[in-house]
């Protein structure tokens, strides 16, 4: 299971697992956003690759226009694969 | 425990009931779940992607001997592409607008297993994984 959905300071809460089959989905929500946002991964219990290349399109894109995605309430283990990535160079992540 | 699956990305929620009932019977910390979710599932979605037209199923099985936790998972009919030597980097020190998705999965995998290895015999495409678990 996994969703996104804008929470009541209009930050986007993701909620389970962002794996390769819920890529597709994802883009079209994250490739869709004209402002930056901060991302809520507090209900968030797995990411991959797939999930993080979603994320990667999304910073590359909002960056054109000097904006980006924030990340808060990131776990332990994801923290690591943001690390193990380099992306904890290229979001900001409280 | 192991199983076959077919070659597609539907097929992540039986993989990762592969997985869960691996962690119902070993003895292995939970800790662990993690990163072999992960790299069963980059493994897996590598051989999707790469080989979509690939005839048979994907196979893969998890075993724990003493401390090693293995992992294996072949693709039946691939052609050979060596996970360890051919991918591509992922350029993880490269500024964002340099920044491509390309090669993360299987950089990963690296990361957080002890060692991985390729074979290719008979047609089959088999990756090696292991962990200590102790």
């Amino acid at each position: 299971m996994f969703e996104i959905k804008e929470g009541p300071n209009r930050e986007l809460i993701l909620t389970g697992r962002f794996d390769a089959s819920q890529a597709e989905k994802a883009k079209t929500v994250f490739l869709g956003l004209s402002e930056g946002k901060t991302v809520d991964f507090s209900r968030l219990d797995y990411i991959s690759s797939a999930g993080l290349g979603v994320l990667l399109a999304a910073q590359k894109r909002l960056s054109e226009s000097g904006q980006s995605l924030r990340l808060i309430n990131v776990s332990s283990h994801i923290r690591d694969v943001f690390h193990y990535s380099g992306f904890d160079q290229i979001f900001e992540i409280v | 425990m192991s199983g076959n699956f077919s070659r597609d990305l539907l097929a992540l929620p039986q993989v990762f009931e592969l997985v869960e009932n691996f962690f119902a019977n070993a003895m292995v910390d939970a800790k662990v779940r993690f990163p072999v979710e992960l790299s069963v599932e980059e493994v897996f979605t590598n051989f999707v992607r790469h080989n979509a037209k690939g005839a048979d199923r994907i196979g893969i099985r998890l075993r724990l001997d003493d401390d090693n936790l293995s992992i294996a998972l072949t693709d039946y009919d691939a052609p050979r592409f060596d996970v360890t030597t051919e991918a591509p980097e992922p350029g993880i020190d490269e500024p964002l607008e340099k920044r491509k998705p390309g090669g993360l999965g299987l950089h990963l995998v690296k990361k957080m297993m002890d060692r991985i290895e390729y074979r290719h015999e008979n047609g089959a495409g088999t990756v090696l994984l292991s962990k200590s678990v102790g």
